[in-house]
């Protein structure tokens, strides 16, 4: 059975743009986190994360950017 | 972007944004792939908005028209993108401070998601990658 949800504004023009800048905005912090942290960020790491619009894997990602020790290793465990 | 109905008539437009618009017309021209080139001009907006040479607001409306946003929609699709990207920071700004164990009172939370200012919300979640406590997200701002 699925859910189906009749509240007001609900695919809307608004609520789509903000769904989407929600996760662009996720992403940018994302990357945000790893150049206060001085890591190094190559472009296909910043395309890869930009490009993401994945709520779920954005938030793992903010969670990590805070601790690995290459913007790469944000990958690694994501890809089991 | 002097076409753009609430757009400055090209007078104010910052010169760095006019660069980034020249750039990316020249890279289409030299048939460099235009997926590439949206997406630099895309992080060359971010840059732009995140030293304060744009406001989030603009980005949010340069991104509607060039993603195809009809032009009776792009006021409402720039305030909800732009409502959705603010929301994003101030989330991560709390989630930076939750996985680094950080304490903060719930009274952070309110003006946290209540504010309008983008350059804020980025100097925040800044703070928050170093921050010892709650406190030291506000250091050098005005009350």
């Amino acid at each position: 059975m699925s859910f189906v949800s009749y509240f007001p504004g609900r695919g809307t023009v608004r609520e789509t743009a903000y769904l989407e800048g929600e996760a662009k905005g996720e992403a940018k912090g994302v990357l945000r986190v790893l150049e206060v942290r001085g890591l190094a960020i190559s472009d296909e790491v910043r395309s890869r994360i930009t490009a993401c619009t994945d709520l779920d894997r954005l938030n793992d990602w903010l969670d990590r950017a805070g601790t690995v020790e290459s913007a790469e290793e944000l990958f690694t465990e994501t890809e089991v | 972007l002097a076409d753009q109905p609430d757009s400055p008539q090209g007078q104010d437009v910052p010169s760095e944004l006019l660069d980034l618009f020249r750039f990316a017309t020249t890279c289409l021209a030299l048939r460099i792939p235009a997926l590439k080139v949206a997406g630099d001009l895309l992080s060359g907006l971010e840059e732009l908005r995140q030293r304060g040479v744009i406001p989030l607001e603009e980005m949010a409306q340069i991104r509607a028209t060039t993603s195809g946003v009809t032009e009776e929609h792009i006021g409402r699709w720039a305030a909800g993108f732009a409502e959705g990207y603010r929301s994003a920071w101030a989330a991560a700004t709390l989630h930076v401070l939750d996985t680094r164990g950080i304490e903060y009172s719930k009274h952070l939370f309110r003006p946290l998601y209540l504010c309008g200012d983008a350059g804020l919300l980025t100097r925040f979640l800044g703070r928050a990658v170093t921050a010892s406590h709650e406190g030291d997200l506000v250091v050098g701002e005005s009350s």
